[in-house]
Formats: structure tokens, C-alpha cells, sequence
């Protein structure tokens, strides 16, 4: 059932950012909503459902992208990697960690879609896609993450009673 | 990392290698058609609410603006509709001295398919729409597309069956051959990653001035000449620069794209360098 609603609001988070925050640019761009909720989920909910969470991610973002749809899946794979160094605890709470993740993972993210369309034969310019487009989404994706870490967050009530348990 | 998360991670990106390819030889191809066909009513209804709300705040923002913005524009439209009166009169006397001296028309009649806008590319890297016509509508790759009022949005650069992406004019990869209506100024239109449209290569010489119009230029065979692309809204660079540095602004408003029309009667050609 977790799965089933975490394909749903990825569904949704797809659908508004390609409809709905384009008539709303921030410094240019729209953040990765679907991106800020797997960092959200995996941060809160921990690896297990990320590994299952994160993939579903890149693919709602496959199936409306202009790019195969497993740019997409390779492209948000890095937020599991980085995820591994989550118990590490290198800033005082999960939020601030969920927000270095978001920020990392969009960097990649951005950065993987680029050598996706170079690979297709399309001209990159690296600096210019670098300070005009890939950094402001990282920037943006981090403004945006507190409301959808808040919703993760009030849906885990259950989830973290139990580790509180244990 | 641990084994396990190892093990998946590896089996993720060779199972996206694989849609990679599978998707490239186009066999997912149902799968992203439906998928864009199912949300598509969603994503036009997100699109209508948007832009109105959009619309409004830009309104409060720039409300000092407007009133002088509209005593232009009432000025603008008495004298385009002096305009419009003077050259239906020209238009008249032109198709009587065509029939007298049987003069083919210039151009032929132009055909088009309307399309409506299914998605947008969520990579702020891409500005690229599906639309919901493709090669069983009889859709071509490099086919120019149009608004409702024939201002120029992209090409088509993807076509599936059933859909296709239409690469915008505001790409970074998009280049579109074009020349300054009134001083005939020719250069290049080229995309950003910031989404504006300049014109590269204006001899420095030329004559350019905000509020020009841009349109297409034959050159190159990608694009019928004629169509607008935008206004010019900034001529900078030095005196001492080879060309001239000029922003324009697209007449299309191609963040609110609903209905367009595909250009069928041109056919596009890349020319073989000499």
C-alpha cells in the first residue's frame, strides 16, 4: 500500500511540475519535485523502502520526459548511494541531512540528464548549463524541500513510533 | 555500501540500460504514449489554472507599468488598424493586377495539422513539448510548428506513431535562421539554458533597434521564410565587437502553449555543404 501511495504523489509531484510550476520560474527554473520527495522519503523512512521508492521515482519521471525512460531511473540512483552515508550523522538532524541530500542528488541528477543528451548528439554547453540551469534547480529543489518533507514526515507517525519502540 | 544495496543498485542501472535501449528502439513506445495520453487532462487543467493565477501575479507585480503600458497599446492599435485598412486596400489592387497579368501566387497555400499539447520535458536542461500527433497523422521529423497565430514555436525532433516532441526555439540546441524585418539584418536565433532567445552573428553595422521584428529566413531549408519569431528588447556589445549583441523576446508565449499547428506543406531540407 506504501509503495501504491508513493506512486501516486510521485504521480502528482510529476504532473505539477511540468504543468503547474512552469508558470511559476524561480530564478529561471522549476524544482525537481519528484527528486525532493524520494531524498524526503529515503531520509525519513529509511533504505529499505528507498530502494524501491527511488526507482519508482525516476520512472514517473521517465514516462513524461522527452529522454528514454531510464535516464531517468539512472539519473535519481545516486540518492540511494549517497543515502548510505546517512548514519554517519554529519549534520544534528534529518532534516538538514535531507536537505545536503537534495541538493547533492539534483546536482547529479542534472548533471546525468547532460551526458544523456550528449550522448543523443546534442551540443552541451557545460558552464553555461552549469551556473544557468543545473545549480539554480539544486538551489531551487532545497527552497521547496520543507513542505514535502512535512508531508513524508506527518505520513511516517506510525513508522517512527516504532523505531522509538525499538 | 553495503552488499546488498551493492546488488540492487547494480541491478537497477543495467535493468534502466536496458529500458535505455528498449525505449531508443522504440518499443516502450505504447507505454510513454499512454502515459502521456492519461495525464494529459490532468496536465491541461493544471496548465489553466496556472496561468491565470500566473497572469494575476504578474499584474500586482508590474501595476505601475500598466497604465502606461496601455495608453502604448491603444496607440499601437489605432495605427495598426490604420495599418490593416491600408494593406486590405493594397491586398485588393494586388489580386486584381495578379488576375489581369495571370501571376501565380508567390507562395502556396499553406497546410497545417492542429495539435494539442500533451506534456512538457520536466529537465530544465530540455524545452521540449509532446504533442498529440505523430507519424501515422502524417508527421515528419524537422516539421516547423507554429501558434494559432502563426508564430514560430520549434521542430519537431521525436516522432513516435502517436505522439511527438517538438523541440522549442528557446532550446539551447535550437538554431533558427532569421533577419530583422525592417533593416533585413540577418542572423542566427539561438536558444539558452536561461530560456531567452538571442540572434547571434548581426553585423555590427546593421541596423537594429528594441521593438524590431524577428522573422525566418530561408536560409539553411529548415525553416519557410516569413514566419515571427519575436521582438527585439535589448541591442548591446561594444562598437568594437565584429557582431552585435541582441535579446529578443518570443511573440509566442511558449510557457502557456495550448493548440498548435504542424507546418505540412514545407518540407524541410538540410542542405549538403558545396
Amino acid at each position: 500500500m506504501r509503495y501504491v501511495f508513493a506512486f501516486l504523489l510521485f504521480t502528482l509531484a510529476a504532473l505539477l511540475q511540468t504543468s503547474f510550476m512552469p508558470a511559476f520560474p524561480v530564478f529561471g527554473v522549476v524544482p525537481n519535485l519528484v527528486l525532493v520527495l524520494a531524498a524526503c522519503w529515503t531520509i525519513i523512512r529509511g533504505q529499505q523502502e528507498a530502494m524501491v521508492v527511488v526507482p519508482l521515482a525516476g520512472l514517473c519521471l521517465g514516462l513524461g520526459a522527452s529522454q528514454p525512460i531510464g535516464v531517468a531511473i539512472l539519473a535519481v540512483m545516486p540518492i540511494l548511494l549517497i543515502s548510505e552515508f546517512a548514519p554517519l550523522r554529519l549534520t544534528p538532524s534529518n532534516f538538514l541531512l535531507t536537505l545536503a541530500l537534495v541538493f547533492l542528488s539534483s546536482l547529479v541528477y542534472e548533471m546525468v540528464v547532460l551526458i544523456a543528451l550528449l550522448a543523443q548528439g546534442e551540443t552541451v554547453g557545460w558552464l553555461s548549463a552549469f551556473t544557468r540551469a543545473v545549480l539554480p534547480t539544486a538551489i531551487v529543489s532545497v527552497l521547496f524541500t520543507p513542505p514535502l518533507y512535512w508531508i513524508i514526515w506527518s505520513r511516517s507517525e506510525g513508522l517512527r513510533r516504532a523505531r522509538a519502540y525499538v | 555500501v553495503s552488499s546488498r544495496l551493492g546488488t540492487w543498485t547494480l541491478g537497477i542501472f543495467v535493468l534502466s540500460l536496458a529500458l535505455i535501449l528498449l525505449s531508443r528502439a522504440g518499443l516502450l513506445e505504447p507505454i510513454q504514449g499512454g502515459a502521456l495520453s492519461i495525464t494529459s487532462p490532468v496536465q491541461h487543467g493544471l496548465r489553466n489554472v496556472a496561468d491565470p493565477l500566473a497572469g494575476w501575479l504578474s499584474n500586482v507585480r508590474d501595476v505601475s507599468d500598466i497604465r502606461s503600458e496601455n495608453d502604448d497599446l491603444r496607440a499601437e492599435n489605432e495605427r495598426l488598424k490604420a495599418d490593416v485598412t491600408r494593406l486590405s486596400e493594397g491586398q485588393v489592387q494586388l489580386q486584381e493586377l495578379q488576375k489581369l497579368l495571370q501571376v501565380k501566387q508567390s507562395y502556396p497555400d499553406e497546410e497545417f495539422i492542429s495539435a494539442n499539447v500533451l506534456a512538457r520535458d520536466p529537465s530544465n536542461l530540455k524545452e521540449a513539448i509532446a504533442i498529440d500527433q505523430g507519424k501515422r497523422d502524417g508527421l515528419r521529423e524537422g516539421m516547423v510548428v507554429v501558434t494559432e497565430g502563426h508564430s514560430v514555436v520549434g521542430t519537431i525532433t521525436k516522432l513516435f506513431d502517436s505522439y511527438s516532441w517538438v523541440t522549442l526555439i528557446t532550446d539551447p540546441n535550437s538554431a533558427v535562421s532569421a533577419m530583422v524585418q525592417e533593416s533585413r539584418a540577418q542572423g542566427v536565433v539561438t536558444g539558452s539554458y536561461s530560456r531567452k532567445l538571442s540572434i547571434e552573428f548581426v553585423a555590427q553595422g546593421a541596423s537594429v533597434k528594441d521593438g524590431d521584428v524577428v522573422i525566418t529566413s530561408a536560409i539553411g531549408g529548415l525553416y519557410p521564410a516569413g514566419l515571427v519569431i519575436g521582438k527585439v528588447t535589448d541591442v548591446g556589445g561594444n562598437a568594437q565587437d565584429l557582431f552585435k549583441s541582441v535579446t529578443i523576446e518570443p511573440l509566442a508565449s511558449l510557457s502557456h502553449l495550448e493548440t498548435l499547428l504542424v507546418l505540412t506543406s514545407f518540407q524541410p531540407t538540410n542542405l549538403e555543404t558545396p
